[in-house]
């Protein structure tokens, strides 16, 4: 039915990702292979009815939180309920308001540079990143269909009732309710009969797809942090090789040979002279040593980028490098800097784009934490209430700490360039090993960070706040009573 | 006379002209003698719009004192006018430093020619420009609520007058009385709270004029050729670096300068704001009735919230900007410099990390964490105003 779509770059290692948040009603309508008018047109009437089904049933679900008000028990499980969905709506209006930052971000890796003494390193790092990409949507997806199975399950335990207040004698009386899995108002009596089966099938379908909306854009946004840690792994990879490179430049060194070379394993790389990436000697073409699509402010423009000699034709290395394994050493350099502000400014796009959405997470899940906490506190034994106040408990800490934890791990990355730029032999290097040295040092010394629209900072530190914020909430309610 | 002041910025030069008009900006072209005059109107603008009111009020807390609901409906003004006060001497006594600064900001960015310096300014201009209408309208929804929300017989604010202001002709012209001053007062708050921020604004945008000069330092220079800069490019860099980092020099002058300037009025404005955010939040739980009133009480307390939130916002803008000047630096092609000018760079963002900040009287840094902190320890004093007024 679809034809293999030609895609480049992100767009490639997230395609499986992009295709579930298709699937799932998300407005996300490029990255197909059939663009005609039909299609489009399906596609969009897709989308719009499942979030139109969605956002009926979330007012369905709010009318009936209205309605039931005046006890406070009641209330305080409704409003859990709803905010706990109101993550799914937002995310959904969200990804439609800002598709065009999304595809942005999407697009930011498609021209990358390359430099024929890096790229195994580079391919051996893009696939790690490639599997524990897949690895988490397939991980989340998992909890994602475990939760709703575990919800759809306890239904069909306990009582199936909704609280009222008397108003005369102030007790809460209780009153019969459809044995639903979420509590809504609905215009037909869901009690039993076909519009129960009915109901039912809306509720269920309604929770997967609601839970997979909101959680397959997490997913997106951790795989774009698990891709440019994996780019930072790759740069601190080849510090090592790249100083040394660096220090042949003008310091003796008795293997400079064995730099030149490129291998599947260790740091040193062979490069033959027969590889079709490594023009004539005599050719000092610098497009065949150092290749890139669209060199970030700089452009390959015509005569053939032929290299211009300063007037003297032999190098006075000490190490007797040709000219071009001078070039090599050099482009390398620029390789390294040009790729390290490559990844800059994808985690710049990236928190552009999903910093405004964290936000609204984090200020809702707050809200969340503060009521589950009280909630916990009526907790008097192994029954449903018990399980599903510790289900929604743990799913929205479980919400934070996934993407606090991948905020976390880009911070130590980020940083840890700056170490590995040290630990190499840059005592034994050129002024120019050492001034990189230093200028990355200096770089680096700040880690790059998500924050959520400058309010706060993606980290563990954050989740820890979060959880202590509860704990200390939960013990003082529990005083009180 | 020219009646506007010129700025480049057009938020400061409405602040500035209206702050000319009231006494408190001497114009440039005005003779010594004149100076006199001009300060002694200054001075009688300040007791008719400020003075007498906070010493009527000063008065009138005293008698009330004990009487939670009251005082909190007192001080809620009262409050205003002392951070108001402390602003129009701040103002009054360093008028020659002020000057220098926006003199010398606004010289620097009219000298501005390339495009996208341009822009940024245009982005910088737009954006205190919206602040400042927030600001207005915020402003004016909460008088017109506060003057047509009391009933007749009644003034707007609580005070003490020497004579009795609930007759006739007395009651009308101590109202239109108190409307005039009020909507004077609050322009005028406005006017200082627009300029202290605005210098603050222009200060980042400077920084990032610098920014954008790091970025381009190898600009139109021929590179694809090369994987080193020549001799003669070197020079034509190093001309460019030496630029930048003598403006850098000049604007972290220029941030230490605005620190000397508002840092006290700032923390006054910090107190008084953290006081009267728990006072007006209890004022408007506890009033029931008046619509009107609580819908202009609620948009005070926004406006309030907005006074502290604008001075957080630029303090961390220019705290931001000041250290993306490294990052800036980074992304010009410095792999191709020699060492002897990758140095220079080196020299410039190693100072920029450590950034330039604006502090409260030394407690805390504007930022948009102390707001996040002031707004809790506000809502802390309301919970336990709340406790105090239940047991009473």
């Amino acid at each position: 039915m679809m034809t293999k779509v030609k895609t480049q770059g992100l767009v490639t290692d997230l395609m499986p990702n992009i295709k579930l948040m298709q699937a799932a009603g998300h407005f996300l309508f490029n990255y197909h292979s059939d663009n005609s008018g039909m299609s489009m047109l399906l596609r969009k009437v897709y989308s719009s009815v499942h979030a139109v089904l969605i956002v009926v049933n979330y007012v369905c679900m709010a009318v009936n939180m209205a309605q039931y008000s005046d006890e406070v028990n009641e209330l305080t499980a409704n409003t859990i309920t709803v905010l706990f969905f109101a993550h799914s709506i937002i995310k959904l209006l969200f990804f439609a308001l800002n598709s065009k930052s999304f595809y942005r971000t999407l697009a930011v890796w498609n021209q990358s540079n390359s430099h024929p003494l890096f790229t195994e390193s580079d391919a051996r790092y893009h696939q790690l990143a490639l599997t524990k990409m897949r690895r988490l949507l397939y991980c989340i997806c998992g909890v994602t269909v475990l939760a709703v199975a575990s919800w759809v399950t306890i239904t069909f335990f306990g009582e199936s009732v909704r609280f009222i207040a008397n108003k005369e004698t102030n007790e809460t009386m209780t009153e019969p309710a459809p044995r639903l899995p979420l509590k809504a108002w609905y215009p037909f009596n869901a009690m039993g009969g076909t519009m129960y089966i009915v109901a039912f099938a809306l509720q269920v379908y309604w929770l997967l797809f609601s839970m997979a909306i909101a959680n397959l854009m997490d997913v997106m946004f951790c795989s774009w942090l698990i891709f440019a840690c994996e780019q930072l792994q790759h740069l601190k990879a080849i510090m090592k090789p790249l100083m040394e490179l660096s220090a042949s430049l003008d310091t003796y060194r008795p293997n400079t040979a064995e730099l030149f070379r490129a291998s599947s394993t260790g740091y040193n790389f062979i490069l033959t002279e027969k590889s079709e990436k490594v023009p004539e000697p005599t050719d000092l073409d610098i497009r065949g040593i150092y290749s890139t699509q669209q060199d970030f402010g700089i452009t390959l423009r015509g005569a053939g980028g032929r290299l211009q000699t300063f007037g003297q034709p032999t190098t006075n290395n000490p190490n007797g490098l040709t000219q071009k394994q001078e070039m090599l050493a050099r482009s390398a350099i620029k390789y390294w800097v040009e790729r390290h502000k490559h990844v800059v400014r994808l985690v710049a796009s990236i928190g552009d784009t999903y910093g405004t959405a964290l936000l609204f997470h984090m200020l809702i899940s707050t809200i969340t934490l503060t009521l589950l906490a009280y909630q916990a506190t009526k907790i008097d034994g192994v029954n449903v209430y018990a399980f599903s106040t510790l289900g929604y408990l743990s799913y929205t800490l479980g919400q934070v700490f996934h993407f606090c934890i991948f905020g976390n791990r880009l911070i130590e990355e980020s940083s840890s360039v700056m170490e590995a730029a040290y630990s190499c032999q840059w005592y034994d290097g050129s002024e120019e090993a050492k001034t990189f040295v230093q200028i990355v040092c200096q770089q680096c010394q700040k880690a790059m960070s998500i924050s959520g629209a400058k309010f706060f900072t993606v980290s563990l530190d954050l989740f820890a706040s979060v959880l202590g914020a509860v704990v200390t909430y939960f013990m003082v309610l529990v005083q009180l009573k | 006379m020219n009646i506007i002041v010129k700025n480049t910025n057009f938020s400061l030069s409405i602040s500035l002209t209206v702050l000319k008009l009231v006494g408190f900006w001497t114009p440039e072209d005005m003779q010594d003698n004149h100076k006199l005059l001009y300060k002694c109107y200054a001075f009688f603008s300040f007791m008719l719009y400020v003075g007498i009111y906070t010493i009527t009020q000063t008065v009138d807390l005293f008698i009330i004192w004990g009487n939670i609901p009251l005082m909190t409906a007192a001080m809620y003004l009262l409050g205003t006018s002392c951070a108001h006060a402390t602003k129009f001497f701040n103002l009054f006594i360093r008028e020659n430093m002020i000057k220098k600064i926006v003199y010398s900001s606004d010289e620097v960015l009219r000298s501005v020619e390339d495009k996208d310096g341009k822009a940024i300014i245009e982005s910088c201009n737009r954006q205190t420009w919206i602040q400042l209408l927030i600001y207005y309208s915020l402003t004016l929804i909460s008088i017109l609520g506060l003057t047509t929300s009391v009933e007749y017989g009644s003034l707007p604010m609580r005070s003490w007058y020497p004579y009795d202001e609930t007759k006739s002709p007395a009651y009308e012209l101590t109202f239109a009385l108190q409307v005039y001053t009020l909507c004077v007062a609050a322009l005028l708050n406005i006017s200082k709270d627009t300029m202290a921020t605005t210098l603050i604004a222009q200060c980042h945008c400077r920084l990032k004029l610098i920014g954008l000069s790091l970025k381009t330092l190898c600009h139109d220079l021929d590179l694809d050729k090369t994987v080193m800069l020549s001799a003669g490019q070197e020079e034509l860099v190093r001309a460019r670096l030496r630029n930048c980092a003598i403006e850098h020099q000049t604007v972290l002058e220029t941030a230490v300068l605005l620190q000397n300037c508002f840092s006290e009025p700032i923390f006054v404005q910090f107190n008084v704001s953290l006081v009267i955010i728990c006072v007006t939040a209890f004022q408007l739980v506890s009033l029931t009735g008046n619509i009107v009133r609580l819908m202009s009480m609620g948009t005070y307390l926004a406006n309030m919230m907005f006074q502290v939130f604008i001075y957080c916002y630029q303090g961390n803008q220019l705290s931001h900007e000041s250290s993306d000047i490294s990052s800036a630096a980074y992304l010009c092609p410095w792999y191709m410099m020699s060492p002897k000018l990758r140095r220079d760079l080196l020299i410039v963002m190693i100072r920029s990390r450590r950034i330039a900040k604006i502090t409260a009287g030394g407690f805390t840094t504007l930022s948009l964490d102390s707001f996040m902190a002031i707004i809790k320890a506000s809502y802390s004093l309301f919970t336990l105003l709340k406790q105090v007024d239940e047991k009473n």
